[in-house]
């Protein structure tokens, strides 16, 4: 069997993961680590595209120079659309660990601000058993 | 040949990438400070179900860990709420039906009147627990966990519920001034037996 013949299905089946990965991605609510192995189940089918599609590109033959052409300007177009998918992975990945970073933030406020109001609470408590 | 070179170069790239995603991007990384603690989690206010589920699987793992011999010395739990409402009441009952063998809990002095006699049952019904009440309602809540781990919440009023922090492994400096604090907060407070509970001030609507 040659495997020019499996490219067409691996093409399809690489682009629907890579696009159902990252609209279940959108899809999913609950923000923890799983929803991140969405994304790095998207990078992977779009780096298995990624490669059957030099694939395809170098079983290119017997093609006029118009032909190639315009074979070029799609290889480019679809290119461009695979690193911005690539881009949009990445790109979520740092908004996510900024999310996070500022939830860590926030969490130290919290422990912080709690931590300093232990003193002055004992503090009323011993003065108000004083007074009785 | 220089094709077949070529494609293996992109497909080794493509593998690598994959790998080193996997390795960094999807393995559990939680927030930690060395500062507060090793594992620190946010629970936003309405995130209500998320903070019960994690001080529920905390006691658990306590006494997974207590069953394995991890842990030697006996499991407590000290509380400082501003009310022992039904929240606390789940997070004390837990604790007491999975080994837990000293439990404290320090609260203001009203409760809601619907809760009494529920809070009745409970010390009735566990002895380990032991209640007592302050004479001014605390605003500063947190729970410890068995002098390791520690659980803050955001100062609320009684009506309210606000955001929390869990930590798990605390540091030992964060956890000393909280676990002193709760030592001078329970000399000062008072001992409820349980047929002073049911006549203990409640929140009139």
């Amino acid at each position: 069997m040659d495997l020019t013949h499996l490219i067409p299905e691996f093409l399809v089946f690489s682009l629907a993961g890579s696009s159902l990965s990252i609209a279940a991605y959108s899809a999913f609510r609950d923000r923890n680590d799983d929803k991140k192995l969405l994304l790095v189940i998207a990078t992977c089918f779009i780096m298995g595209f990624l490669v059957l599609f030099t694939l395809t590109f170098l079983t290119l033959d017997n093609l006029t120079s118009l032909q190639y052409t315009f074979a070029l300007i799609f290889y480019f177009l679809i290119f461009m659309a695979v690193l911005g998918i690539m881009g949009f992975v990445i790109r979520r990945l740092i908004v996510d660990q900024r999310s996070k970073d500022d939830e860590l933030e926030s969490a130290i406020d919290i422990i912080e601000s709690s931590k300093d109001g232990l003193e002055s609470f004992i503090n009323l408590l011993e003065s108000q058993k004083g007074h009785k | 040949m220089e094709h077949g070179l070529i494609l293996a170069i992109i497909s080794l790239t493509s593998l690598i990438t994959v790998i080193i995603l996997f390795k960094l991007v999807y393995r559990h990384n939680p927030n930690c400070n060395e500062r507060y603690g090793g594992e620190i989690v946010l629970f936003h206010s309405d995130e209500r179900y998320k903070k019960r589920v994690w001080r529920f699987n905390l006691i658990e793992e306590l006494r997974t860990q207590k069953n394995k011999g991890k842990i030697n010395e006996n499991l407590t739990l000290k509380l400082i709420v501003g009310e022992f409402s039904e929240n606390t009441q789940e997070i004390v009952k837990h604790a007491a039906n999975h080994g837990f063998t000293s439990i404290t809990v320090i609260a203001g002095p009203n409760v809601f009147c619907e809760d009494r006699t529920e809070i009745y049952t409970i010390l009735d019904k566990y002895p380990i627990v032991n209640y007592f009440i302050l004479s001014e309602r605390p605003t500063k809540h947190f729970m410890i966990f068995n002098n390791t781990h520690l659980y803050v919440e955001k100062p609320h009023r009684h009506t309210e519920t606000r955001g929390s922090v869990g930590i798990k492994k605390c540091n030992k400096e964060l956890l000393k001034t909280y676990q002193q604090a709760f030592e001078k907060i329970l000399t000062l407070a008072k001992p409820l037996t349980k047929k002073e509970v049911l006549n203990q001030q409640c929140y009139k609507d």
